[in-house]
């Protein structure tokens, strides 16, 4: 045995790297909850939530058991997180399907919307041809609520909170539960 | 002292007693299982309201919960001190968290927290250490868990949204309601007790008389048949059951009673009545058997003076021809006053033994015997040295009628013994035996003897036939064993012997 052998130390050193580095993401995973999440996760979840206390008529599904579809347009700013989230989870028996916009000229038929902070330039043209079209949007803009987005992020303090335009979910014909309606501002466009 | 014992009392009271032992015993059992069917039914109950409060709960809080809003699940939760019996209730999230929580105003807080901890500990839970005591101390699944513990129900109800469980709600109540029913249940038992007993008793004593009545009569009737003894008087019989028949038998034996007494006193009249003749007879038997008796012992007197003077004649005989004796001088003519002197002595001498005997019919042959041989031995002046006489008789007694004839028989043949058996002084033995004889083909009835007469001396004759001899001596011996209807038989063998055999006249 020669530990003076550079060679050996170097294959050590990278074993125990590759070591932790392989134990650390299930680890990470597994105490995911434990851990304090990112403020990214957490408008995660809420956007997740959201669905939970949405219902759509009937006819925008084909059948009681088809996905609920949720786009992102342009930036994605919850990267595999939100997938992860998801994966094997359903609402009222509708599994989740993440669809993903790079441009507006991407856009296809979904049911939630999400519209990111980085995306004020679609915001508009986004928003204008769903008015009155059962597709819950989401936003995270701060002009989002007045230019016809039914719910925004908000930070109060040092949580993330939302905002509800309650005219724009009027128009829609989507009906929000009143469990939701309680816990956010409630705005008219 | 007497000690009184339940099974010495009345059987009124043994019925009353019975009946409202059974009663009672009816009675608390079918009470205490209502009570305890309510209380289980109650406390299902309280459960089931529990889980619809929980379930109401957790539904308003299920978008607190998941948007993390605590100030809404506390809201929410607060709402409970509308709820008498709620006193504590908390929610808590994914993690297990606490998450809101409410606590009845005016409560300990402290003391509430004990009572969870030892619960907790109770049912097996580990409890979170002090520092986090806000953490659920179990993981729970989609199903309620309940406990009752100490006057409180505890509940612990998962809170699911599209089949994941967001959080749990746990409520505790206490169970006063439940306490409250038992007692007042238990007071309205002891009132339908009280109540039902007291109608029981009425128709107790109003029932009871069916059987105890007919009863007590009987006793009252026996007693007055015993004090009174007076067997005429009879129990009333009223219903047709077991204690009817039992009336019906016991007039039954009173009558029986009485039909014997009536035949006994019958039967005792009579007896008296015999009983006075039977004396009287008696009296009358007794009298003639003293008659009887006093004349049989004149009899008796007379026949004995009878004996004495008929031996006093032969005695009288017997001294003349003694007298005659001591004059002869011829030896021929002495010898025969000498045998007639032995055969009037012979005869003499059983008169004599008659007088002098109880019996005046019986002589008794041993005795008689050797009387006769030791006259005759004296006689023939044989002493004891020459001849031994052997007799061998035991406990033979004849009448006077064979008495005689055999008397005279064994004087003829042992003064024939003594005069010619024996000469120049020869020694000799002369044996006399007479016994029953054990002969089987014995005619009639009448015992039958053999007396044989033998002598070990010189021996008859050879050309002397004893029957048709002309000698007194053997012809007298033919003679008398005649009279006697026996018979006769001579063995020449050793000496003599003679073997006469007769049967008692």
């Amino acid at each position: 045995m020669s530990l003076n052998n550079s060679y050996n130390k170097t294959a050590i050193v990278i074993s125990l790297l590759l070591i932790i580095v392989i134990f650390h993401f299930p680890i990470y995973g597994l105490n995911k909850q434990d851990s304090i999440p990112t403020e990214y996760e957490v408008r995660a979840a809420f956007l997740f939530n959201f669905i939970k206390f949405v219902e759509w008529p009937e006819e925008v599904f084909k059948d009681s058991l088809s996905p609920i579809i949720l786009g992102i347009i342009g930036h994605d700013p919850f990267g595999k997180s939100i997938d992860t989230m998801i994966k094997d989870r359903t609402i009222q028996s509708r599994k989740i399907i993440i669809k993903r916009f790079p441009g507006i000229e991407d856009y296809e038929q979904c049911h939630v919307l999400y519209v990111g902070f980085n995306e004020k330039r679609y915001q508009v043209a986004v928003l204008k041809p769903l008015e009155g079209t059962p597709v819950l949007t989401v936003g995270d803009l701060d002009d989002f609520i007045r230019l016809g987005g039914m719910i925004n992020f908000i930070i109060t303090g040092n949580q993330v909170g939302f905002e509800i335009n309650l005219d724009a979910v009027e128009k829609s014909r989507l009906e929000i539960s009143a469990k939701l309606l309680k816990l956010a501002r409630l705005k008219h466009d | 002292m007497k000690k009184y014992s339940l099974k010495d009392i009345s059987i009124k009271q043994k019925l009353i007693l019975i009946i409202l032992s059974i009663s009672v015993l009816a009675l608390l059992l079918a009470c205490l299982s209502f009570i305890l069917f309510d209380q289980i039914r109650f406390k299902k109950k309280m459960v089931q309201e529990m889980e619809i409060i929980a379930d109401i709960i957790g539904n308003n809080c299920e978008a607190a919960l998941l948007f993390s809003i605590k100030m809404d699940a506390q809201e929410t939760i607060s709402s409970l001190k509308a709820h008498k019996h709620i006193v504590t209730a908390s929610v808590y999230d994914t993690s297990n968290q606490e998450f809101a929580r409410y606590l009845k105003p005016d409560l300990n807080p402290d003391e509430m927290d004990q009572i969870y901890r030892q619960a907790m500990q109770k049912f097996g839970y580990s409890l979170p250490s002090p520092a986090n005591s806000t953490l659920l101390p179990f993981s729970m699944d989609k199903k309620n868990i309940h406990f009752f513990f100490q006057g409180y129900l505890m509940l612990f109800h998962p809170i699911i949204l599209d089949n994941e469980k967001i959080g749990v709600v746990y409520l505790q109540s206490n169970t006063e309601e439940l306490s409250q029913r038992f007692h007042q249940f238990i007071q309205i038992i002891g009132i339908i007790l009280i109540g039902t007993l007291l109608i029981i008793l009425l128709l107790i004593a109003r029932f009871q008389r069916l059987i105890s009545g007919p009863i007590l009569h009987l006793t009252q009737t026996a007693r007055a048949v015993t004090n009174k003894k007076d067997y005429s008087i009879r129990a009333v019989k009223k219903y047709n059951d077991e204690i009817g028949f039992l009336i019906d038998n016991f007039n039954n034996m009173l009558t029986l009673i009485e039909d014997r007494d009536t035949a006994l006193s019958h039967i005792s009249d009579e007896v008296q009545k015999k009983a006075g003749q039977l004396k009287k007879e008696l009296r009358q038997r007794k009298r003639v058997e003293k008659e009887i008796k006093g004349s049989l012992n004149e009899k008796e007197i007379l026949l004995q003076e009878i004996h004495h003077r008929v031996k006093n004649n032969l005695q009288i005989i017997s001294s003349l021809l003694n007298l005659q004796i001591k004059n002869i001088k011829e030896e021929s003519t002495l010898a025969l006053f000498r045998d007639c002197h032995n055969r009037v002595r012979t005869m003499a001498l059983i008169h004599e033994q008659l007088y002098q005997s109880h019996d005046l019919t019986k002589i008794d042959f041993e005795e008689y015997t050797k009387n006769l041989t030791r006259h005759l031995f004296s006689i023939y002046h044989k002493t004891i040295n020459h001849v031994i006489l052997k007799i061998v008789i035991k406990d033979i007694s004849f009448n006077i009628d064979t008495a005689i004839p055999c008397g005279l028989v064994i004087n003829e043949l042992i003064s024939n013994s003594l005069k010619y058996a024996f000469p120049e002084n020869r020694r000799g033995q002369i044996t006399i035996t007479l016994k029953k004889s054990s002969d089987s083909k014995t005619k009639g009835k009448k015992q039958g003897y053999d007396l044989i007469v033998s002598d070990n001396g010189i021996g008859l004759p050879n050309n002397l036939n004893y029957r048709t001899v002309e000698s007194l001596g053997l012809k007298l011996v033919n003679i008398l064993v005649k009279q006697l209807n026996g018979s006769i038989k001579l063995s020449r063998k050793q000496g003599t012997s003679f073997k006469i055999t007769f049967q008692e006249s």
